[in-house]
């Protein structure tokens, strides 16, 4: 707590405006000084007050500031917002430092000494710092409200409600501040948590929303591919399906191609050069096709056929008709294993007739 | 306005610097995952939770984990802040904590006074480095645990709120 001289010696003095290193948390009352009662003296003449409260009020000033204070009456709002220091309440008469201070505080106020207001701004502006410090931090600097009294002119120009309500108990109603100031943070610490889950709802909403447009999207996306590629692979499919289609009726075609090709070729027994050339013809052709199974036995047999009439061609035109006839009983036991027949015909003139076997 | 939880709840500020995400982190208490300034009760942050990191980089980065309760021992008065509940390094990325060096045991939360937020810090760890235990658990430092091993900004934070179980347990008188 702050004495009357060492304000002074404040004011006056080294303005150095660090409030936790005057923090005094003890409340010891150090004794009047002489200067005291011409301040008195001030408050006297300058009371706005009519019935200051009597003397006894005094050994109440620690404990119970605010009964005090609130009992007495006529109290004017402007008495009220100017502080507790300008409090026209305190009788500065007795030990306590507090009643003091206020004649000091309402000379300030009303007259214009200027040192005073000067120094006091500097007081003003370090006190503004820490009392909203004060309320956001943690309270082991409550202690700067215990040094509110010695800041005068702080109170005089910076009217906040926040302050005038923390200074209704000033000094000795520590546990009154204090307890009003961690309820304070309290209040802004649940009010942080409070903001807190709300910010993080916000959050996961909006990703929420986000993810469900990506999602959409995607869908689409897909969709879109889906169908593409289903007509894509059905036009392929038809495309296919047509081709195999024709593939299988051209072979069906020359397959009824060759199947009428051959059957004269199996009536005929003694062809002529023409139809022994279109049968060779018919059998380039049938080579060059790709065979099926059955259309195999078919070229087989024209092939015999073929075979049977060029043997038949080739062999010398001595053979005769019994001969001719014997080859072909022969030829046409074994039907699928000739390749070819041939005549020879030696020096002896004897004829030979080679058959071979596949 | 910041909407980040770790602005609003304090939490960068009282602890930690501002920082850049580049990690996800996730917690998983009795597989429940904890959502960013939630509040848990202490009978459901007994045992140590499973740990999640996904990082940008899927190389054998590892990590460390710190858990810190900036509110000891009560939010008004955190002259202890801040608490060391847990520290654990050489996490690799995607496995549990388990996996990793349990420098300081878990603690259980058991907030006595006020609601307590109960802070996870993830950093990057460049090399596997040895991090020695603290001597006590209390007035721990992030920022200074931080700069002392080199870790640089933390890759991710988490924080929840927890109470006493029953009842605020009193007022306290100043």
């Amino acid at each position: 707590m702050w004495s009357l001289e060492e304000q002074d010696r404040h004011h006056k003095g080294v303005s150095s405006s660090s409030s936790s290193s005057r923090c005094s948390p003890s409340s010891s009352v150090l004794p009047q000084t002489p200067k005291r009662r011409t301040m008195e003296e001030l408050w006297k003449d300058i009371s706005l007050n009519a019935s200051p409260p009597p003397l006894d009020r005094h050994p109440v000033y620690h404990g119970r500031q605010a009964d005090c204070f609130l009992r007495l009456p006529s109290m004017v709002l402007q008495d009220f917002l100017a502080g507790p220091l300008n409090r026209p309440l305190y009788q500065p008469q007795a030990a306590a430092k507090e009643p003091s201070l206020p004649p000091l505080e309402t000379a300030l106020s009303l007259n214009s000494a200027k040192e005073f207001l000067g120094e006091a701004d500097q007081q003003a502006n370090t006190q503004s710092n820490s009392s909203s410090n004060n309320t956001n931090g943690n309270g082991s600097i409550s202690c700067d409200f215990s040094a509110v009294p010695p800041r005068p002119a702080a109170l005089f120009s910076l009217c906040s409600r926040k302050r005038s309500t923390t200074e209704i108990h000033p000094g000795g109603a520590d546990r009154h501040q204090k307890r009003m100031i961690k309820n304070r943070e309290s209040a802004a610490r649940s009010r942080a948590r409070k903001q807190a889950s709300h910010a993080y709802t916000i959050e996961l909403e909006m990703e929420v929303s986000h993810l469900q447009e990506e999602n959409a999207k995607l869908k689409k996306q897909n969709e879109e591919y889906d169908s593409n590629s289903l007509e894509k692979s059905k036009t392929e499919n038809d495309f296919l399906k047509k081709e195999a289609e024709s593939h299988v009726t051209n072979a069906e075609i020359k397959l009824a191609e060759l199947s009428t090709n051959e059957n004269p070729t199996d009536i005929e027994k003694e062809p002529t050069e023409g139809s022994k050339g279109e049968m060779k013809q018919g059998e380039s052709r049938t080579t060059e096709e790709q065979p099926t199974e059955a259309y195999e036995a078919e070229r087989k047999e024209a092939e015999l056929c073929e075979i049977e009439e060029p043997s038949t061609e080739l062999s010398k035109p001595e053979m005769n008709a019994t001969e001719q006839l014997e080859i072909e009983n022969q030829s046409l036991t074994c039907i699928y294993k000739i390749h070819t027949v041939e005549c020879w015909r030696s020096k002896n003139s004897r004829q030979f007739i080679l058959v071979y076997y596949l | 306005m910041s909407r980040d939880p770790l602005v609003v709840g304090n939490v960068i500020g009282d602890i930690l610097d501002p920082f850049v995400k580049s990690a996800t982190l996730r917690l998983l208490y009795n597989n429940k995952e904890v959502m960013n300034g939630s509040e848990l009760k202490p009978s459901a942050v007994v045992n140590e939770p499973r740990v999640e990191i996904r990082g940008r980089d899927t190389r054998a980065t590892l990590y460390t984990l710190v858990m810190v309760d900036p509110d000891a021992p009560s939010p008004s008065n955190p002259t202890k802040r801040e608490h060391l509940h847990w520290l654990v390094t050489d996490i690799p990325e995607t496995a549990n904590a388990s996996y990793g060096n349990e420098i300081v045991p878990y603690e259980s939360p058991r907030p006595t006074a006020g609601i307590h937020r109960f802070v996870f810090v993830l950093f990057r760890q460049s090399v596997r480095q040895t991090i020695y235990a603290p001597g006590w658990r209390q007035n721990f430092n992030s920022r200074d645990f931080a700069a002392l091993y080199n870790l640089g900004a933390p890759v991710a934070a988490m924080y929840f709120n927890c109470q006493r179980e029953n009842g605020c347990g009193g007022r306290r008188y100043l």
